[in-house]
């Protein structure tokens, strides 16, 4: 008899416990679907703020003068499941790297490799970059700042196992905590070893991201505010990102924003790196349409 | 056992694990309380209207160079740079310099005073219209693929009386220029035409030579995708080096066809890249025949797992039917390295290259510090070994130990 309960037990539990990996999953596929959208025909102006950290009355803030970056950007999702990307990031400041201009392709196909080109004003043309996510490769930085490549990627859903940790109240929000667990090809390309994500309940955005190193230590925490509703979709137009390890901290603060925007063929692709005449007609159009 | 409780077990016991692996997750730490606004030293993000100053740098720079026997860098510059969007599908772009040469400069020695010059790097405007783009005005035009080989990048002279620090566009001279660009998805078209080829700057006072030169025209036709990139170029063009030759007035300046091809191959962390040139009818050194010329480079630049930049290159050319007793030049091979460290504020890399005949080798350690938005300090430190009588920018030492140092606000 108790071996009998204890077979129904554990045939019961693997549905139960099959259930909650999946809902994290498709929790976790919304989530991402939204950022997609979001990223989908947009052009943001953001400005990228780095210094190192300290406590102080209790609080986060700057304990030095923070380096501070301006920079447009504008992508478009691609594919049949709108998994694959393509991106366009300009500085604007400081006026020592103004112009410094990074065209990225991403593939959601894990056979494919990101293509990368930069527009350098000291070698006066585009150089090809290798893809900066080629197997063991570090991530990059972004920018010199704590964001990194990796941090900024979506569409990685089918990389990751996803279970529900708990759910309850964070901060007077009611959230999901969700742990992502890479598998074994985005661990080989990861500094990170398992991720973390506060999901608010109601508008499926991050709170709260925690990413942990090879270690098991924590490594990363980014905090989402000032989350607001454009056409339709939930997004976080602050987004402040801590490395606790180095004790420096890095703050994208979304400036202005345009979506769902209609962007010329043409202007994801070289051209906008050497043709700055037509890069500038095309965004004063885009910048017409700033929320 | 109520049978209601075994249905129950499984969630509760789910739960207890869930719990367990959960601990205190829904509780906030102090690394969850950012100060109203955690960067309250950074000057405040103002909503930004686009004014034509926007585009205005002004920029003034010192540079210190010394070797072993003297100083042979000692300048300062002021440097303004303008660029903007105008109007609908107008773009200009200003980038003038003025520079004190002082007395212990090596250009001001060889002039006997110092002495001042000012120029005009870049002064352009361009104008773009559907697919095409069109720039005129004094402009830099630069092809091929594989850094620091000059075998289709020959369009835009170089400027030997500059230090090479970290900006190649330092040592580029503009020329006046009308360019058409135009594009269709992964296609590009180019055209160029310039009424008169300048050549490379040895000294502000020229080469003391009557060396004529007229237009210089070609097209270049390039097309990417997701592999890598190819080039097919032809051009008529004036050889931006004077050749020596054994009779009256010393030097010559070839006139020539050229046709090349350039490649870029890309594999996950590694890339290859050539650049191909055929160049009929250059003058032999030291001789009075010319003969036609293969340049070849080849290079490959890897990015290691922690983003190291390395580099590798060789270039070399063949001449066809060269005159007896000529010698045979031999490759050029280069090596170099590239990182950033301190959150992309320093900038490092080193340059080295090395030829048989003649007989040279050079080591450049190059560091750029971004001190903060304003202030800049590049470095460079370079070690040189030339055979005796190859005559090189600095000098002509057979050894030199080299310092370069430029601040810039």
């Amino acid at each position: 008899m108790m071996k009998a309960h204890t077979l129904w037990s554990l045939l019961l539990l693997i549905p139960a416990l099959a259930c909650a990996s999946e809902d994290a999953r498709t929790i976790m596929e919304k989530v991402d679907a939204q950022q997609r959208a979001v990223a989908d025909g947009t052009l943001t102006r953001s400005q990228l703020s780095s210094c190192k950290f300290g406590l102080k009355d209790k609080a986060v803030a700057c304990v030095e003068e923070p380096r501070v970056k301006r920079m447009e950007s504008t992508s478009r999702q691609l594919g049949a499941d709108k998994k694959d990307s393509q991106s366009i990031a300009i500085l604007l400041e400081p006026a020592s790297e103004r112009g410094i201009g990074m065209l990225t392709y991403t593939y959601a196909d894990e056979s494919k490799e990101t293509e990368s080109w930069l527009y350098l004003s000291a070698l006066g043309r585009v150089k090809r970059m290798v893809s900066g996510a080629a197997e063991d490769q570090e991530p990059v930085s972004l920018f010199g700042s704590e964001f990194s490549t990796e941090d900024m990627e979506n569409g990685k859903t089918d990389e990751y196992r996803y279970q529900i940790l708990q759910e309850g109240d964070y901060d007077g929000t009611q959230v999901w905590v969700i742990e992502g667990l890479p598998n074994e090809a985005r661990l080989r390309k990861s500094r990170y070893s398992k991720i973390y994500f506060w999901i608010d309940k109601a508008r499926y955005v991050p709170l709260k991201v925690q990413a942990y190193d090879k270690r098991g230590q924590l490594f990363k925490r980014i905090l989402f505010r000032d989350i607001q509703q454009l056409d339709g979709l939930w997004l976080a137009r602050d987004l402040t990102l801590l490395n606790v390890q180095t004790s420096r901290l890095s703050t994208m603060r979304t400036e202005a924003i345009a979506l769902h925007v209609t962007l010329d063929d043409d202007f994801l692709t070289q051209r906008t790196l050497t043709d700055f005449a037509y890069r500038e007609r095309e965004l004063e159009r885009l910048r017409a349409q700033f929320q | 056992m109520p049978r209601r409780g075994l249905w129950l077990w499984p969630l509760g016991a789910c739960c207890l694990v869930t719990q367990v692996l959960a601990e205190d997750l829904l509780g906030a730490d102090s690394l969850d309380l950012l100060a109203e606004e955690p960067l309250t030293l950074a000057a405040p993000a103002e909503a930004h209207e686009a004014h034509w100053s926007d585009g205005l740098k002004l920029t003034f720079e010192q540079s210190q160079g010394q070797n072993q026997d003297a100083t042979y860098l000692k300048r300062s510059r002021l440097r303004l740079e303008y660029e903007q969007g105008w109007g609908d599908g107008w773009f200009v772009r200003l980038d003038g310099r003025y520079t004190h040469y002082w007395a212990d400069d090596l250009q001001a020695t060889l002039r006997g005073e110092a002495y001042d010059h000012s120029e005009v790097q870049e002064l352009w405007a361009q104008y773009s219209a559907g697919a095409c783009a069109y720039k005129v005005g004094k402009q830099r035009l630069v092809w091929g693929v594989v850094d620091g080989t000059f075998v289709v990048d020959v369009i835009t002279p170089l400027d030997y009386t500059e230090p090479l620090l970290t900006d190649y566009a330092n040592l580029r001279l503009g020329q006046e220029m009308l360019l058409a660009d135009c594009f269709a998805g992964a296609w590009q078209g180019q055209l160029f035409y310039l009424p008169e080829a300048r050549l490379d700057r040895v000294s502000h006072s020229g080469y003391g030579l009557p060396l004529d030169t007229g237009a210089e025209y070609g097209a270049r036709l390039k097309v990417s995708d997701s592999l890598g990139e190819l080039s097919l170029y032809a051009a008529h063009l004036y050889a931006n080096t004077p050749t020596p030759v054994t009779t009256a007035p010393g030097l010559a300046v070839a006139e020539y066809d050229l046709l090349g091809l350039s490649t870029t191959l890309v594999h996950e962390s590694l890339i290859g890249q050539i650049d191909l040139a055929l160049k009929p009818d250059q003058w032999y050194p030291l001789s009075n025949q010319r003969r036609d010329r293969l340049d070849v480079a080849i290079g490959l630049e890897y990015v290691t797992a922690s983003n190291h930049n390395l580099n590798a290159g060789v270039m070399w050319n063949q001449w066809d039917n060269p005159p007896p007793s000529s010698d045979d030049s031999s490759p050029l091979y280069t090596l170099g390295w590239r990182q950033s460290y301190l959150h992309d504020t320093l900038a490092m890399s080193l340059l080295a290259y090395r030829a048989d005949q003649p007989r040279f080798w050079a080591v450049n350690l190059l560091a750029d510090y971004q001190w903060d938005d304003h202030w800049s300090v590049a470095g460079a430190l370079g070690v040189a070994d030339f055979a005796t009588g190859v005559t090189t920018p600095f000098g002509t030492n057979e050894r030199s130990v080299s310092v370069t140092v430029t601040a810039t606000y």
